[in-house]
């Protein structure tokens, strides 16, 4: 197997901000993604194992075999800013996605980024108190704001 | 990988890893996921597919049972609805993905329609609705699920995919089986696939009903801010075509042949031409298209400007598909950031 460093070499600079990978819990995913399915003579593990037992049950028929996988999915370390004043999204919007989500999107008014909360609470039904939106989209509008 | 969003992934392949070839490995083939339950592990012994609905003969299929069928292999491009939505402007929210939500995969399985003649579809079926292994955060939020017209569904060109470029499927791709919509964007390529269900009415669920929807209109494009048009859900791509051996700002010697070199997709069809202009689309000239893979792969292309004078140099690109259809020279937009297809260009500086 090889442990494609490529991956992360000559990644195209756009004029987007993105991201891009070089935490330890991405590599494991690199690592996983990677890693063949443990060869029928052994009983290695996957390089990312969630304690299922090394022995992975396959299904084999007509030539082709598939096996059991087990995945971690990476967690962020990617935080809001602003210390004690994140705590509001922090704690209304982490549920169901990472910061990174948040940190990646183009500037909104205030009304825009109303919009959005209000689509994740009526449509996703993000479990947000409606009384929080307003606090929420001002400290949106401000790290991500535009008048 | 270019990392949009952890959790549920969002991860975008390197535009570098499009200029080694038209297959796109599977450790850096795009991810995205909507909802953050996805299961972390699959036990192929205990995966059941379910056929049911309008069906004479509901199925609980194993994966044995899948293996044993007829197998099909097909190359095909699997792009997001939002590829290249951080381009739009006015910028639109959504995920920020450059030209990399995107992959090109040989994908070996089996045909929807002898999965669904399995169970027999009843007389009078309209759709037929596709749900995964992954489930929402909060309970009552809508579960992530697609449709597609019976007649598409029995196409047999739909196929329900165990392997991909020659190896199992990984997890984050879709893991046991992924369905394959050759030519029609990566929405409907449902991952985690465990639950056919045949419908005997059109399908009124949200993701069909109220997300991705695409204005009805001309490249899918309406003014920013216009409101009062029809939408319909999104569905074939559209030609595209991209440089990948040159990058705004590259430096090229004045004189000396330039060398372009890109992929190019029909869309829901195969690649008929590829052409490159010098003079903002002025004059075009053809470029030489690579080995066909088929009409749902990328094609790569390769062109020359002879002998570039000093100062700046903007080339375009442009694919026609082969229904006849060229990639426009304008922008669309919509508030979706959907279907982006302009000419792509470049801006190199010769010296």
């Amino acid at each position: 197997m090889n442990i494609t460093a490529t991956a992360y070499a000559g990644v195209a600079v756009t004029t987007v901000t993105l991201f891009l990978i070089g935490t330890p819990a991405q590599r494991g995913r690199e690592l996983a993604l990677n890693a063949p399915p443990p060869p029928a003579s052994k009983t290695a593990a996957p390089a990312v194992a969630t304690g299922t037992p090394a022995a992975q049950p396959v299904v084999t028929a007509a030539g082709v075999t598939l096996r059991s996988v087990s995945f971690d999915f990476p967690t962020s370390d990617r935080a809001f800013p602003g210390g004690d004043s994140a705590a509001i999204v922090t704690n209304n919007c982490t549920a169901c996605h990472s910061p990174g989500m948040i940190l990646t999107q183009p500037s909104l008014t205030k009304a825009g980024w109303e919009e959005e909360v209000n689509k994740m609470r009526t449509t996703y039904k993000a479990p947000v108190d409606a009384a929080d939106v307003p606090a929420i989209a001002d400290y949106l509008a401000g790290i991500k704001g535009k008048s | 990988m270019v990392l949009q969003r952890t959790r549920p992934p969002l991860l975008e392949t390197p535009w570098a890893v499009f200029d080694r070839g038209v297959f796109t490995p599977n450790d850096q083939f795009f991810v995205r996921w909507h909802w953050a339950v996805v299961p972390q592990h699959v036990d192929v012994q205990a995966f059941r597919l379910a056929v049911r609905g309008s069906v004479n003969t509901p199925l609980s299929l194993n994966l044995a049972d899948i293996l044993a069928l007829p197998r099909v292999e097909m190359a095909a491009i699997n792009q997001c609805s939002g590829n290249s939505r951080g381009f739009f402007q006015p910028r639109v929210a959504g995920g920020q993905w450059a030209n990399g939500a995107m992959g090109n995969a040989k994908w070996t399985g089996v045909r929807l329609r002898d999965v669904l003649d399995r169970a027999g579809v009843k007389p009078g079926s309209v759709a037929v609705r596709f749900n995964g292994m992954d489930e929402p955060v909060v309970p009552d939020a809508p579960d992530f699920m697609k449709s597609l017209d019976i007649d598409h569904a029995r196409d047999g060109e739909v196929m329900l995919a165990y392997q991909m470029n020659g190896e199992q499927l990984p997890l984050l791709n879709g893991f046991p089986l992924r369905l394959i919509v050759p030519g029609w964007y990566s929405t409907y390529w449902v991952k985690m696939l465990n639950d056919i269900e045949v419908l005997d009415a059109p399908d009124d669920n949200y993701w069909m009903k109220v997300a991705y929807k695409i204005p009805d209109t001309p490249h899918a494009s309406v003014t920013p801010g216009e409101t009062g048009f029809k939408t319909v859900p999104i569905n074939r791509m559209v030609p595209r075509s991209w440089f990948t051996n040159l990058a705004d700002g590259a430096k090229v010697h004045a004189g000396s042949p330039v060398a372009a070199r890109g992929i190019a997709l029909g869309g829901d069809c195969g690649v008929k031409a590829v052409d490159m202009s010098a003079d903002n689309g002025a004059t075009w000239q053809p470029a030489t298209l690579s080995k066909d893979e088929g009409p749902y792969s990328f094609r790569q292309w390769t062109a020359f400007v002879p002998a570039p004078q000093p100062g700046g140099l903007e080339l375009l690109v442009r694919c026609t598909n082969t229904n006849g259809i060229a990639q426009p020279m304008d922008a669309n937009w919509n508030g979706g950031g959907f279907m982006r297809n302009v000419c792509e260009h470049v801006q190199l500086a010769v010296g």
